[in-house]
């Protein structure tokens, strides 16, 4: 068998003797945060090798759904293969140790073999606090032959030759991610995709439904596959030959039960454990801008016809299926004619930095008057859940809804490429995320976005940026001017801000009410 | 001169080089603890729809909350001089409140220019003047006053659109034969000092940007 067919965490390498482990561990409780100059650029085709976390925060004790630091979480296993007996068995312990900056917890897997203890990892783990990512780190490798240390086999560490931290789970697991969970050149270069979020897995504990189906291989041993399963709640429960058969906390069946993913469709994700988020309507995460007052202007030619597109962050919301989310209008013009308005509902995600879209209202003009209203849909109607735009975390490969109502707005996204050049009038952008959008209600119809880092879309199809507006939490934009006055109530009952020009230009925003 | 806004707006105030006089204290007001610059203003709109409304007038006797602002005898002119108010990248507008501005300058264009910006409720402009090469303009979006409401539509305040360079007013965009209104409506007014301004007959030519004239069908009222 290969170095990975049997490892749990990159204990694939130690695991060509399936290995186990025990200790017993307290919590404390860290938030640290990693400071790195992070590039964007992949080298690796088509899996995500390096990640965004520059000024991240992580976490080392933290409960994660698919990959628990909490300490004292134990997770044991057992399997045959080849007519031995496997075990291995993964502890959360109560020890950190620092990696590039980071206190990382320690996970600590011993691999037994017929009831031989053949080998002793430390791994070292953080979750990402704005993600919810799990970042592998690098692991301290402890071969042993009769009860005795005989190599260091697959050790890795970040900042250690090129190493650079890796994603051991997503905080979001969305079908057709592809990333590495360990980026060591050489060394160690695990890699994932996730397959499928509706696995049946049968256990010794009992049978898990819906859970997530990890497809694993490394460019360092190509003939080398892996399958690992995982459910939410319980972490992994599955890596042939190695079945989950206890666990600290004990798992309780009856409550996990309907607890898995809930997915529809096999390839594009439509369930993304909303349950588990809490929304905020101002905000952003590395792709989107959701902070009222900013704006972005994208004109370009389109089969002869100049097209402009403006897109506002109002300060604005409206409640959407028990979420308040912030309005976005989508202003467009065919040759200096409005021919589209619509508002858009978005939250981000707290938990995950996911960027959910809740809906949207169309109005089509014709002549300045309005004609028709194609695509209005509302998660909370109809059947409609919120889709993502923009993930937390964007991985390659990754495929999900946007839009899910069946009838009207099933617009949906896959991640084409993260280091897209696109030149446009307000300037080239190198490393840009690139999304190809399809729906099944327009088979056919294709559209390319691309968006910047710090600011959004840039590219839609055949417009581009050649503006924006920065947000602003001041009423005063720019130019010379003093908020001289605040929420003043007004004989008639409006209330207003009121600002005095005191030089040659000021530009203004209302805030809902007046100035 | 007050600009308001209410709706969704970004809006900027911006004041002629060439006239631009240093913050002093008001030589009309009695308000010495604040100091006003001067000028004569451009406004600039964007972001605007049909929940957005803007207003440009004067703080005078009549709309002031605060009396104790006027001298006894004080004599002023009541009205907002401004060059142009234009709105772009707009899917809106619900409302321009401008009778008491007089929308004036030498240079450039004057007037009201939202090509493009449907209106849903009024229009209200003081009155348009240019002089020199300056070009005036009365340009809004088809499909305007689709709300209904008392005294709807395009309206001129107590002005006459006499232009001092007898300069033809554009009221539709190249290549349209068609404004952003049906009838043009004179009607009186009152300053901000509590004058009136009765209405007035308006006999101008109107064009379209590429100096086709267009009819304009216009209407005179009091209120």
């Amino acid at each position: 068998m290969n170095s990975i067919t049997h490892s749990i965490l990159n204990m694939f390498k130690c695991s060509n003797r399936s290995s186990s482990c025990k200790t017993n561990f307290m919590a404390s409780a860290l938030a640290l945060i990693l400071l790195l100059t992070g590039a964007y650029a992949q080298d690796n085709g088509d899996f995500t090798d390096s990640f965004r976390i520059d000024d991240r925060t992580f976490v080392n004790d933290a409960y994660h759904p698919l990959w628990s630091l909490v300490p004292g979480t134990i997770l044991a296993y057992a399997g045959i293969e080849d007519g031995e007996t496997v075990e291995q068995i993964i502890t959360v312990i109560d020890e950190t140790f620092m990696v590039i900056g980071v206190e990382t917890r320690v996970v600590e897997e011993r691999g037994i073999e017929d009831g031989e203890l053949v080998e002793v990892s430390r791994n070292y783990f953080a979750i990402c606090e704005e993600t919810n990512d799990v970042y592998y780190f690098g692991e301290d490798v402890d071969d042993y032959e009769n009860g005795e240390i005989v190599g260091h086999e697959s050790a890795w560490l970040s900042g250690v030759d090129g190493a650079t931290p890796g994603i051991l789970v997503p905080g979001t697991a969305l079908l057709g991610s592809r990333f590495f969970q360990e980026v060591a050149p050489g060394l160690a270069e695990d890699r994932v995709e996730v397959v499928s979020l509706s696995a049946t897995v049968e256990t010794p504990l009992g049978t898990f439904e819906n859970a997530l189906e990890l497809f694993e291989t490394t460019p360092l041993e190509p003939d080398v596959e892996d399958t690992k399963f995982f459910f939410p709640g319980v972490g992994l429960i599955k890596d042939d030959p190695l079945d989950l058969v206890s666990a600290v906390p004990e798992i309780d069946f009856e409550a996990i039960a309907g607890t898995g993913y809930n997915q529809i469709d096999p390839e594009f994700t439509d369930d993304f454990r909303i349950e588990e988020c809490t929304f905020i309507n101002v905000g952003r995460n590395p792709y989107f801008i959701l902070e009222p007052g900013f704006q972005i202007f994208l004109e370009g030619d389109d089969d002869g016809e100049f097209a402009e597109k403006i897109v506002t962050v109002l300060d604005e919301t409206r409640l959407v299926d028990g979420v308040e989310t912030r309005v976005i209008e989508e202003m467009e013009f065919v040759d200096g004619e409005l021919l589209e308005v619509s508002r858009n509902f978005f939250a981000i995600c707290q938990e995950t930095n996911d960027v959910f879209y809740f809906g949207e209202d169309v109005d089509v003009y014709e002549d300045g008057e309005i004609v028709d209203h194609p695509g209005v849909w509302l998660a909370g109607v109809n059947g409609a859940k919120p889709g993502i735009l923009i993930p937390g975390t964007v991985l390659l490969g990754a495929k999900y809804y946007q839009e899910t109502d069946l009838e009207t707005a099933l617009d949906r996204a896959e991640n084409n490429a993260l280091d897209s050049e696109v030149v446009t009038p307000f300037g080239t952008f190198s490393e840009t995320f690139e999304t190809l959008e399809t729906s099944p209600l327009e088979p056919g119809d294709e559209s390319i976005k691309n968006y910047a880092a710090g600011i959004g879309l840039v590219f839609d199809d055949v417009i581009f940026l050649t503006e924006l507006t920065e947000a602003s939490t001041d009423l005063v934009d720019s130019g010379d001017g003093d908020l001289v006055g605040e929420d003043i109530t007004h004989p008639d009952g409006n209330v207003y801000n009121q600002i005095l020009l005191t030089g040659q230009s000021v530009t203004m925003r209302t805030d809902g009410s007046e100035i | 001169m007050q600009v308001e806004t209410s709706g969704n707006a970004v809006v900027t105030v911006t004041l002629d080089g060439d006239s631009f006089t240093d913050a002093a204290p008001p030589e009309k007001y009695n308000q010495p603890t604040v100091s006003y610059v001067g000028g004569l203003a451009t406004v600039q709109v964007t972001g605007a729809d049909s929940s957005t409304f803007i207003s440009i007038f004067t703080v005078g006797s009549i709309n002031a909350v605060n009396q104790a602002l006027f001298p006894d005898g004080e004599v002023y002119d009541a009205m907002a001089d401004i060059a142009l108010l234009e709105i772009t990248n707009s899917a809106g507008m619900g409302g321009i409140l401008c009778a008491n501005t007089r929308f004036n300058n030498s240079t450039g264009d004057v007037g009201l220019k939202a090509a493009g910006v449907p209106v849903a409720v009024r229009v209200l402009i003081g009155d348009i003047d240019a002089s020199g090469d300056a070009v005036p303009n009365i340009l809004i979006g088809e499909g305007s006053f689709t709300v209904a409401a008392p005294n709807p539509g395009l309206r001129i305040a107590g002005g006459d659109l006499v232009q001092t360079n007898e300069a033809d007013i554009i009221v539709a965009v190249s290549g349209s034969t068609t404004p952003g209104f049906d009838t043009l409506v004179s009607q009186n007014n009152v300053k901000s000092d509590g004058t009136d301004q009765p209405t007035q007959s308006i006999d101008e030519t109107f064009i379209n940007e590429d100096g086709d004239e267009i009819m304009v069908e216009t209407d005179e009222e009091t209120i």
